[in-house]
């Protein structure tokens, strides 16, 4: 029996289908059966960022309905032979599935994977209903900016709401150099805001534009400061003890240089 | 024996008197007669808009309010607010009080009539509101209303008090802005028509 985690954050643009698309390759890549769901009908971009927008034929509300098989539905990654993807329906909206009926989807879903992971759209209305009504777990992204950590906490109240307790933080998009300059919040703040366990922090990198313009999800970028730091959360979603990042790495010449000397 | 004791509030809607241990109406018209001699002509042209602590029929509504109109030239509101029970409202320190052991979050409301102690935070964006005090086990960082039924003795305390406004009965008072974090429990309270924030612990 599988676990279905939801992905969301409230605030739109902070990174779920980042997010999503990432931990679910690092965990297929780790040896675990993965199904990557979207729940944002209407606007679906987890396809796209995974690169697998072309092979669309069936979509999560096809499934519902009855017009097709679950199985004819998923589509396999092309990297990934253990990475499956559930997408949603471009034209029609959030009305299109219940909350019950998606219930149902993930019971059916997690008796075949290991994870099922649930990219949850922007908002709390009924698109944020129908993605959490299947989840056990829950996962909330959310970036420095106060207006996204403002969301995070309604979120996590909404979630504690619907039985969703102790949902795990991902700190996305943090910027270390404004951090220690003090113009960006830096993680403990944040971590006494929201007083939820802290799943991984996730710098802010280039690398996460491009491939993801590219439909290659960063974790298989081993340069990719932000794919190392989403491989470590899916780590840390296994069970393993895995030492949070040092963000710092990304020095520029001079303060190599310096360090160096002040070394000796 | 408790004494028998009939007091003056005056608040935005008008005159309320709170009345203690009368055991009938007449011991209690007797001594608003009295109370009303010595004040002279203090009261006059007021309205009173309510009776707390003793209970009063519509015929003795209708006497009193002729008594009050024609003799003191006080106007009686109609219709009367009535409550047979003087604590509320007005006396919260022994009030029913409510234990939330939880933070509350943006987006939630928690509401009570009597005193609320939370512990936990209280996030910006979510709302408490409460007829007596509010204590806050953590940091209060929304917006708190205390002595909603306009008890202005009501307090608020928190051990971090950085909310984003805070109401005790009818004064309201936004943070100010570019202020210093606060170093320990704080409590904000109401006097003269002013709200203040002084430490609850004095260390020097």
């Amino acid at each position: 029996m599988g676990e279905v985690i939801v992905i969301t954050s409230g605030k739109g643009g902070v990174g779920k289908t980042t997010t999503t698309a990432n931990i679910g390759t690092s965990l297929a890549v780790n040896g675990k059966k993965v199904v990557l769901v979207d729940a944002d009908i209407g606007l679906r971009n987890l396809d796209v960022v995974m690169g697998l927008e072309n092979r669309i034929v069936y979509d999560v509300v096809d499934v519902v309905e009855g017009v097709c098989r679950l199985k004819q539905a998923l589509i396999k990654d092309k990297r990934y032979p253990d990475l499956y993807l559930l997408p949603a329906a471009q034209t029609r909206d959030k009305s299109a599935v219940s909350p019950a009926q998606m219930q149902e989807l993930c019971e059916r879903l997690k008796e075949e994977f290991d994870f099922v992971l649930i990219d949850c759209p922007a908002g709390i209305e009924q698109g944020f209903r129908n993605a959490i009504a299947g989840a056990q777990k829950a996962i909330v992204v959310t970036t420095p900016e106060i207006s996204a950590v403002r969301d995070a906490d309604r979120i996590i109240g909404l979630l504690e709401a619907s039985e969703l307790r102790n949902p795990k933080l991902i700190i996305n998009r943090v910027r270390v150099d404004m951090v220690k300059k003090g113009d960006m919040m830096n993680t403990e703040d944040m971590i006494d805001i929201l007083a939820v366990d802290l799943l991984g922090v996730v710098p802010d990198d280039e690398s996460i534009v491009v491939s993801t313009n590219k439909g290659e999800p960063a974790v298989s970028d081993n340069k990719s400061l932000a794919g190392r730091a989403f491989n470590n959360i899916a780590l840390r979603i296994l069970g393993h003890d895995v030492p949070f990042l040092d963000l710092e790495v990304e020095e520029g010449f001079i303060a190599k240089l310096i360090k160096l000397i002040s070394k000796r | 024996m408790q004494e028998n004791t009939l007091e003056f509030k005056g608040r935005r809607e008008g005159l309320f008197a709170v009345a203690k241990g009368f055991k009938d109406f007449t011991g209690f018209l007797k001594e608003m007669e009295n109370k009303l001699d010595v004040a002279g002509d203090f009261f006059c042209g007021a309205c009173l808009a309510g009776v707390y602590g003793i209970n009063i029929t519509k015929d003795q509504e209708e006497v009193l309010r002729d008594l009050l109109e024609d003799k003191y030239n006080i106007s009686v509101r109609n219709p009367l607010v009535k409550r047979n029970n003087s604590d509320q409202g007005l006396d919260m320190e022994e009030a029913p009080t409510r234990f939330v052991q939880s933070t509350i979050r943006s987006g939630q409301k928690m509401s009570y009539h009597g005193n609320i102690i939370v512990l936990g935070d209280v996030n910006a964006g979510a709302e408490i509101e409460a007829g007596g005090n509010i204590v806050v086990f953590g940091t209060l960082r929304g917006v708190a209303k205390a002595g909603t039924n306009g008890y202005c003795k009501a307090f608020i305390a928190a051990m971090s008090l950085r909310p984003t406004q805070l109401k005790i009965g009818e004064i309201a008072a936004r943070w100010p802005e570019n202020i210093s974090e606060p170093s320990g429990p704080e409590t904000a309270y109401v006097e003269d028509g002013k709200m203040y924030v002084k430490p609850i612990f004095c260390t020097k």
